[in-house]
Formats: structure tokens, C-alpha cells, sequence
């Protein structure tokens, strides 16, 4: 059965970008699209995603704030993207979720192929 | 008559004193001279009256001959020490006493003599004048003569003159000459050092001066002390120090004088604002020293100096200290605008320059086959160059993160963390030959991180630019200087022409070219960077195909490990 994602990701460019690179994913299946925290918090009872792409610096509520909040939903795989990775490397606020550069396509396919 | 135990009497009083013949006063002196005259003159008489003097019954005096008198008075003159002598009006000696004799005639004949016969000319003239003056005054006269005997030895002599006629009418000097030499001598040194005291402080360069404190009045100013107020000595005499000072000034030294009088001890130099005649006003440097009398402060001297251009040089010194600081203030404030500003725009460029590379990676892996064969080319070409433009963001990124970092110093291994860093680039290429020599236990203080950093530039470097040379080595070390270590890392490689040694540690400034060595350039400004953190110096050495040297300094201490 294919896996539900979902983008939260303000900016459009980004959107086509993943979308994309999604195409060379097996069995995930994107969704929905927010492009605010706020939104996706809402629709999360509906949707019951499995994993989530979560730009870290958004408008609102931020990709960190939001993991935060989504403590009822365990089971769905967070990977937060972000122009720059090394701030986040040493980040307790992440959680223990991936953070990958925005971009790295293979970083993206070997995290969901897992 | 004996110099001490003589006696004297007292014409007026009858009363014995005992003195001193050496200190008899002038009119003393008179007196026993008159006496002595009375003596030769009234042999036969018996005018005085012994009984009042020595006890002796009047009845029995009478009956002394004259020989007697004379033998009593020939002893006392002749142990006087003095030199007393009689010469007629044609300075032709009649008497001289033992004393005289003995010193300045010897065996020879007297009688009859003159100066000339027992003192050299010039000395000679001296007496014969002093006795004309007598002789023509009629009068006794006190002379001190300074003269000199035979064998150039000088002698002053305190000289009682006095003339004197006899029954005959015959005229006659007499004189009691007392041996004033050494006094005299005391008194000519104190005269010469005075004067030289009176010079030295007359044409001191520093004011100096003397207050009065009953009258309040300066009592002695020397020159430089006038020039310095602009008084003359006259108009100087007639001031107090209040006058001088301004009126804050008035208050200090009123205050401190109050403060000196009560007991209290205090700094001697004090700075005053002094007025000169005319109003203008100068900065002086005045001290004081008291001189006490019965309690209270009798008078004050002191050293004045003239510190008015020395205070000015010091507030223009201050004025620019803080013109500088706030410069510097200014610049610090620009410079750190300037990295805000330098890291925003890196930081805000990444991510399109991120997009930019994503999508063109779509266009070549998706859509290659639906292209035209020159398209790829250009793509490719877009991809390149978008690529650079993100290295050398990411390096501009990593250069202003180095300046903004906090430092965590501490004692650190320089030689652990090149072991460390050479590892690192054998697990990268673990087919390199490579021959690395590192010093050991060379430690100091710093933030470990940073000094990772510049140190995986500098033997990245080294470990790069060699990569060409056959048998290539690094080298790691640590040599003294004047006691202060300095740092280097050697290697044998491609080395660059020190004409452009001065671009080396500016950013993106390459000294070879892609195809040759890959790079951005801008690992030697990072390293310039951590160093300069640690508030050292990195220079180098080279010569091309020789290798280089890049020689570093580090001046941390343990105590900046609190302020940074």
C-alpha cells in the first residue's frame, strides 16, 4: 500500500522541486500541500499522513514548532528541509527527525526508501 | 697677664671679671690698653689702688719697686699669645713680646727694625699704612689685616692700633695683634658657598621661593620665579601667594595650609592654577616645605615650575585618546554592520541558489532525452556555474560564521588536533603517499574547533598542493622566537611566487588556477580569520616548486578565556 505525505512548504518553487523528485520515490503517494503549519495541524485528523516534508523556517508556526505539536501523532516520519543544514546539526529542538538540505534528492530517496 | 685666669679691671666699676683675652670686646680692649699705658707711664705713682683688687694692704703695695711692677707686666705680656708690639713714629719696632718674637723674628736683632725686616713687602706696606692712619688720626683704630710671612703663609690679623706720646713727646704705635686666620678662612668659604647657593638659586631654571608667614609676603623669589609670573623681584616682594592663585586655587592652598598647621602631612608637589601680572593664567607646579618656629609655620619655600604647556599637551592627549576611541568605536560599530550585512545576503542567497541547482538537475536527469543535444551543453554550463555561485556562497557563509562565532578557550593540543586533521585526509584518499612529520606535546590556548579548522586549511592545503610532487612531505612544528613560539606548516609542493604574497589570505584570491589545483580560496582567509580570533599573526614563506611555509602565532592566555 503506497504512503501518504505530505509537503508543508511555503514556497512554490520548492513545491514543484519535491514533487519531482518525488516521482523516482516507490509507493508514496503525496497527499496534500500546506503552506503554512497552521493549515496542516488542521487537517491532520483527516489526512493521517505517514510521513511529512516540513520546511523548518516557515511563516506562522515553525517546522520545529509544529513536530512539537503533532505529539498525537507518533507514528508519522518527520524529515525537516532547510537552506542551511549545519545550523541544525548539533539542534536538540529537531527531536531526533532528519534534517536534510533542501535539494539533496538522495538524502530524500534513501530516507524514505527505509 | 695670662690668657686665662687674667684679670681684668673694670675702671668704671672695680669689679674683676675673668675673661678670656681672645674675646675681649673693643672697649675691654681699650681699657686694658689704657692700663697697660697707666702701667709704663705711672711707674712711680701709685694711683691704683691694689687693696680693692687683690687684697693686698696698701701699706706694702707702696713699698714695690718699680722693677717689681715691671717684671709682673713684662710676664703677662709675654704669655699672651697675641702679637703686641710698639714701633716709633718712623715705624721702628721698641717692643715686641715673646710671642711675636718667637714667631716671626727668630735670633735676629729687633731693636730698631722694621716691617720690612720681618714680612715681605707687600705686607710690609699694609702695616705701615694702617699705623699712618693712626698716627695722623690720633686715634685707636681696629684694622684686620691680611697678610702673609716670609714663607707665604697667610695670616689675618684682628689689629688693635692705638697712639700713643710720651713724657717727651715722642710718638709711638702700639698694637695688640690677634690671630683672626682661621676665622677669617671659615668665614670666606661660608661667603663662597653662599654665593654659590645664591647663584644656583638665582638662575635655576624652576622658580624658586621663599613666603613669609607673619607678613604673608613672598621674602625671596629668584629670577626664573619672576620671569615665570611676570613681576619684577620689586613687585614680587609686595604680593602674597594668595595673590597669584585663582580663586579655586586660593582655597586649596588655604586649605592645605590649614591641614600643614593642624599636624596633618601632605604630598608635597600640588598643581595651581596661577595668575600672572596682566590676568593671564598658567598651570604651575608648586611645592611647599614648612619651617616651623615655636609651634606655628614661620615660613614656606618651595620649587615652582611652570606646567602650563605640559597640562595643554595633556588635555590635547586626552581629546584625541577620545577622538581615536570613538573612531575606533565607529569602525568596530561598521565593520561588524558590514559582516550582519555580508552574512544576511549569503544566508538569504542560499536557498534560490539552491532552488536553481534542484532545477537544473530536473531539466538533465528528467527531461535529457526530450532535449536537443546542444541544450545539454548549455544546462550543463548553467549547472556549473550555479554550482560555483553556491560554493562560493557556502564560503562566504563559513567565513563570516568563523567571526561571529563565540570562542570556548582552552588548553588545547596543537599537535592532537593535526594528528586528527592528517587522519581525516588519509580516510579521504587512502592511497596517497604522503610523508607527514608532527611534532609532539605542542600545546597552548584556543578554541579547539576554530584551530581545527584553520589547521585542516592549512594541511589540506599543504596535503593538496603537493599532491603533485613525487615524495611529498608536510611538516608540522613549532620554533622560538625571542621566547615566543611560533607555529608553521612546511611542505614540499607546488609552492606560489611571493610577489603575490599579500593576496594569499584575501578571499577568493587564487594564486593557481582550477585545472590545476580545485578550490575556491577562501580556506587561507578562514585560517587569517580563527587566528586573528586568537589574536595572532600568519604569514608565509615560498618559492615556486620549492614548497611553502605557513608560519602562525597564537597569543591567547588563560585569562581571555573569560573575556571572549
Amino acid at each position: 500500500m503506497a504512503r501518504r505525505l505530505i509537503i508543508i512548504e511555503d514556497d512554490e518553487t520548492w513545491n514543484f522541486i519535491y514533487r519531482q523528485q518525488l516521482r523516482d520515490a516507490h509507493d508514496i503517494v503525496i497527499a496534500a500541500e500546506f503552506e503554512c503549519a497552521e493549515d496542516a495541524l488542521q487537517q491532520l485528523p483527516q489526512l493521517n499522513p505517514d510521513v511529512a516534508i516540513v520546511d523548518i523556517s516557515l511563516p506562522g508556526i515553525s517546522g520545529l514548532e509544529f513536530a512539537e505539536k503533532i505529539q498525537e501523532h507518533p507514528s508519522m516520519k518527520i524529515i525537516f528541509v532547510t537552506s542551511h543544514q549545519e545550523e541544525y546539526l548539533s539542534n536538540h529542538n529537531t527531536h531526533g527527525h532528519l534534517v536534510l538540505a533542501k535539494g539533496d534528492k538522495k538524502g530524500l530517496l534513501s530516507t524514505l526508501s527505509v | 697677664m695670662e690668657l686665662t685666669g687674667g684679670k681684668l679691671v673694670d675702671k668704671q666699676s672695680a669689679i674683676l671679671t675673668k675673661v678670656d683675652l681672645q674675646t675681649l670686646t673693643r672697649i675691654e680692649l681699650e681699657n686694658l690698653v689704657l692700663e697697660l699705658q697707666n702701667q709704663v707711664h705711672q711707674s712711680t705713682s701709685d694711683q691704683i689702688d691694689y687693696t680693692k683688687t687683690t687684697g693686698i694692704p696698701q701699706k706694702s703695695l707702696n713699698k714695690e719697686s718699680l722693677q717689681e711692677r715691671e717684671e709682673r707686666l713684662t710676664a703677662l705680656m709675654n704669655h699672651n699669645p697675641s702679637l703686641i708690639f710698639l714701633k716709633d713714629d718712623l715705624g721702628r719696632y721698641v717692643y715686641l713680646n715673646n710671642s711675636y718674637k718667637r714667631q716671626f723674628v727668630g735670633t735676629k736683632d729687633w731693636y730698631g727694625k722694621t716691617d720690612f725686616d720681618f714680612w715681605p713687602k707687600e705686607s710690609a706696606e699694609l702695616f705701615i699704612k694702617d699705623d699712618q692712619i693712626v698716627l695722623d688720626s690720633g686715634k685707636m683704630h681696629q684694622f684686620l689685616e691680611d697678610s702673609t710671612d716670609m714663607e707665604g703663609k697667610r695670616y689675618c690679623w684682628l689689629c688693635y692700633k692705638f697712639p700713643f706720646t710720651d713724657s717727651k713727646g715722642k710718638k709711638f704705635v702700639g698694637g695688640i695683634g690677634i690671630n683672626a686666620t682661621e676665622r677669617v678662612i671659615a668665614q670666606e668659604a661660608l661667603h663662597e658657598s653662599e654665593e654659590r647657593y645664591r647663584t644656583l638659586v638665582r638662575y635655576a631654571a624652576a622658580g624658586i621661593y621663599e613666603i613669609d608667614f607673619t607678613s604673608e609676603r613672598f621674602i625671596e623669589v629668584n629670577d626664573a620665579m619672576c620671569q615665570i609670573l611676570g613681576y619684577t623681584r620689586q613687585e614680587l616682594l609686595a604680593l602674597s601667594a594668595s595673590d597669584i592663585l585663582d580663586e579655586e586655587s586660593k582655597k586649596i592652598f588655604l586649605n592645605r595650609v590649614k591641614l600643614a598647621q593642624a599636624g596633618q602631612q601632605l604630598d608635597n608637589n600640588i598643581e595651581y592654577r596661577v595668575c600672572k601680572k596682566g590676568g593671564q593664567v598658567i598651570w604651575g607646579l608648586l611645592n611647599l616645605r614648612f619651617r616651623w618656629e615655636n609651634g606655628k609655620i614661620a615660613a614656606a619655600s618651595g620649587i615652582a615650575h611652570d606646567i602650563t604647556e605640559r597640562k595643554n599637551a595633556e588635555e590635547a592627549l586626552r581629546e584625541s585618546e577620545q577622538k581615536y576611541r570613538l573612531q575606533a568605536e565607529e569602525l568596530a560599530a561598521a565593520n561588524k554592520e558590514l559582516e550582519s550585512f555580508s552574512y544576511s545576503i549569503s544566508h538569504d542567497l542560499r536557498t534560490p541558489l539552491q532552488a536553481l541547482k534542484a532545477l537544473s538537475s530536473i531539466l538533465i536527469e528528467d527531461y535529457a532525452n526530450k532535449l536537443e543535444p546542444e541544450l545539454h551543453g548549455h544546462l550543463r554550463r548553467i549547472v556549473d556555474n550555479s554550482d560555483k555561485m553556491s560554493e562560493l556562497v557556502d564560503d562566504m557563509l563559513r567565513l563570516a560564521r568563523i567571526s561571529r562565532q563565540e570562542m570556548n578557550v582552552r588548553q588545547i593540543s596543537l599537535s592532537n588536533i593535526v594528528e586528527t586533521v592528517v587522519n581525516e585526509l588519509y580516510q579521504a584518499e587512502p592511497d596517497r603517499k604522503i610523508d607527514v612529520t608532527v611534532a609532539e606535546d605542542i600545546v597552548t590556548y584556543g578554541d579547539s574547533g576554530l584551530i581545527h579548522i584553520a589547521l585542516s586549511n592549512l594541511i589540506g592545503n599543504a596535503w593538496k598542493y603537493s599532491s603533485k610532487t613525487p615524495d611529498s612531505h608536510i611538516e608540522f612544528g613549532m620554533m622560538l622566537k625571542e621566547g615566543e613560539p611560533i607555529y608553521y606548516v612546511r611542505d614540499n609542493g607546488a609552492g606560489f611566487n611571493m610577489k603575490f604574497a599579500n593576496k594569499l589570505f584575501e578571499p577568493f584570491k587564487r594564486l593557481h588556477s582550477d585545472k590545476e589545483f580545485s578550490g575556491t580560496g577562501i580556506g587561507l582567509a578562514i585560517v587569517k580569520r580563527v587566528i586573528e580570533k586568537h589574536h595572532g599573526k600568519i604569514w608565509a614563506e615560498s618559492e615556486p616548486g620549492k614548497g611553502a611555509t605557513f608560519y602562525f602565532t597564537l597569543s591567547l592566555t588563560p585569562k581571555d578565556s573569560e573575556n571572549i
